[in-house]
């Protein structure tokens, strides 16, 4: 007995150390994400601004103001977008899985859409109750109603199967894009290139007292899903078997997507579309260490950070003074990252 | 005890199990046999509340089974389906472990480390512990399933609880050893106080060990007893259209003998 144990001892070790190993990483990413940038700030003059620097200088602006609730943001939706991603692999029992195949993305559009089109018209009172946050608010609350559309179909009394949740979103997906492709018709230029560019995803422009509450709710929501690490993995050896060994699928399935309509939708209300995050990072992360979600869990969350800074970082200084769309970044990485995950899993089941 | 009265399973208009009736003391090994489509593994579902009930009822100890806490069941109770895909690079020791779940409150994990390791060396599958259950063969890959259930009912076991082991054709994918093997195992958990419910296809590996049989045809119970008195030629012939006898000789575990014109 001992001798087997102690063998596990190291593999157990090993993944213990890459999550801190992550963790080091996402902090020291965070550090080169606010010292780059138009505004030059040096290493030194970046501990001293953290630290203390009260003075009224440009670089403590560019800090405080911009730089820092953004790298903030940026690290809190790589996170959530991670994390949801990899919950919903679980509860699909399929690592192909993605929270936008059942409606979730889409309902945020659809009311991020609504709020940039309608805001002068049909939601004039919404926009003005909520000025600024109009938008963030739509994309927020599509999520949600269109989850609670797709959580009503799919559940009858106590049940709630994954393929009637798969088959909802698909059908939801399909009449949500219908009514988004109606308001694209009747939006005018601007409203057309801002639907367009939230489409795209963008970390920039927000203020602390914007992000807070998305952070509030994607950590918490993160938390949630690293606590239901040990009931996700035995879920994986399928429903039945899951609930023989004494776990309660129904209410493990509700919760998972309970808690990634509440991420994605913090996430995406003010960032807009960013692709393939939510895929990726639970992948490698699952080749690194398998399928562990006691590991996986917080390794998604770190990696999810540590890719999203990264391509931040490419978006904000790739065409200087202007930013790329960072969904363009993350999905002109994510593709062909999807396409060769694909075709080894096809060569690895012979077809 | 575990005791199913009167039980029907329809879905639709197909009546998949009729009146059923089984009743399993602890320390007995009950084999249910059948024809294909007989309600087999429909009877084994029903016992787990894998499908739903439209009449009858099932106890646990006398304890109707929805009165149970799931949990509390788990504790108690393992199941072996026939489905065990996982697409999922799983360690066969996690796998393993994952049986930990219900009993991590209570018992300390050294003790549930201490049960896995016995469970793997049970089944043959210690040297399989550190490889990813998706590379192994279809056998293994049952037996490490079978160490899982053990494991399970391993905690209990050692107290000396009433347990249960519901088992869904084990021995569909192993070679003969093995087959002998998983049979004889579940013999020994029913010895140590366990009722187990195994669903068998070879009448003769069900003769060789079970204390009891219930023959399904149709969904209904045709049949139920010692082994000795159910399968003979008459029973046989009536149930799988087949002439043919149990046979047993000295030092030897029975088979099935049949006869050459019973096929045409």
């Amino acid at each position: 007995m001992l001798a087997l144990s102690q063998s596990f001892i190291p593999v157990r070790s090993a993944k213990r150390m890459l999550v801190t190993g992550l963790l080091v990483v996402c902090f020291l990413i965070g550090l080169i994400s606010l010292a780059i940038g138009g505004v030059d700030i040096s290493l030194s003059q970046l501990v001293d601004i953290l630290s203390y620097g009260e003075a009224n200088s440009l670089q403590h602006a560019v800090i405080w103001e911009i730089r820092l609730p953004r790298l903030l943001l940026t690290m809190a939706v790589g996170a959530g977008l991670a994390a949801s991603g990899a919950a919903m692999q679980a509860i699909f029992r399929n690592p192909l899985a993605d929270p936008g195949l059942i409606g979730i993305t889409s309902g945020a559009a659809l009311g991020a859409i609504a709020a940039i089109v309608l805001g002068n018209s049909l939601l004039s009172s919404f926009s003005e109750t909520y000025g600024i946050y109009a938008v963030p608010m739509g994309a927020f609350l599509g999520c949600l109603v269109i989850c609670a559309l797709v959580y009503k179909l799919s559940s009858q009394g106590n049940q709630f199967t994954i393929i009637s949740l798969l088959l909802a979103g698909i059908a939801i997906n399909a009449i949500v894009s219908a009514f988004i492709g109606i308001l694209t018709l009747i939006s005018s230029d601007a409203e057309l290139r801002d639907l367009t560019f939230w489409g795209m995803g963008s970390l920039a422009g927000n203020s602390f007292k914007m992000i807070t509450p998305s952070l509030v709710i994607i950590s918490v929501c993160c938390i949630f899903f690293f606590k239901m690490a040990k009931p996700l993995n035995i879920y994986l050896l399928g429903e039945q078997q899951a609930k023989h060994l004494g776990v309660n699928v129904t209410a493990l399935k509700k919760q998972a997507f309970i808690f990634t309509a509440l991420c994605i939708g913090a996430s995406v209300s003010l960032t807009g579309m960013i692709g393939f995050v939510g895929f990726i990072v639970p992948h490698i992360m699952r080749l690194l260490m398998g399928p562990d979600h006691r590991y996986l869990m917080p390794a998604s969350i770190f990696g999810g950070a540590i890719l999203l800074s990264l391509a931040d970082i490419l978006a904000r200084t790739l065409i200087l003074p202007s930013e790329l769309p960072i969904g363009l970044i993350t999905s002109a990485i994510g593709g062909p990252f999807f396409l060769v995950m694909l075709l080894k899993t096809y060569q690895s089941r012979g077809f | 005890m575990l005791q199913a009265k009167n039980i029907c399973v329809k879905f639709g208009s197909n009546t998949l199990l009729n009146d059923a009736e089984l009743t399993v003391e602890c320390g007995q090994l009950h084999v249910v046999i059948g024809p294909n489509g007989a309600g087999k593994s429909t009877l084994l579902k029903a016992l787990c509340d894998d499908v739903p009930l439209n009449t009858g009822s099932i106890t646990y100890q006398s304890k109707c089974m929805n009165d149970y806490k799931p949990t509390e069941l788990a504790q108690c109770r393992a199941v072996l389906t026939q489905n065990y895909d996982c697409d999922f690079p799983f360690t066969v020791q996690e796998i393993v472990d994952m049986s930990h779940f219900v009993h991590s409150e209570y018992v300390p994990s050294e003790q549930l480390l201490s049960y896995s390791k016995q469970a793997l060396d049970t089944l043959n599958v210690t040297e399989l512990a550190n490889k990813s259950f998706t590379l192994l063969s279809g056998g293994e890959k049952q037996r490490v399933q079978f160490a899982r259930v053990l494991c399970q009912l391993l905690p209990a076991l050692t107290q000396k609880k009433p347990c249960y082991l519901l088992i869904d054709e084990p021995t569909a994918s192993l070679d003969l050893y093995h087959q002998y093997q998983v049979m004889k195992l579940a013999r020994d958990i029913a010895n140590q106080g366990t009722a187990v419910i195994a669903v068998v296809h070879d009448l003769a590996l069900a003769a060789s060990f079970a204390d009891a049989i219930t023959m399904l045809e149709k969904g209904k119970v045709v049949a139920m007893g010692k082994p000795a008195d159910i399968l003979n030629r008459v029973q046989l012939q009536k149930t799988y259209q087949i002439d043919a006898q149990l046979s047993k000789q000295a030092e030897h575990l029975p088979s099935l003998n049949i006869a050459h014109t019973a096929i045409q």
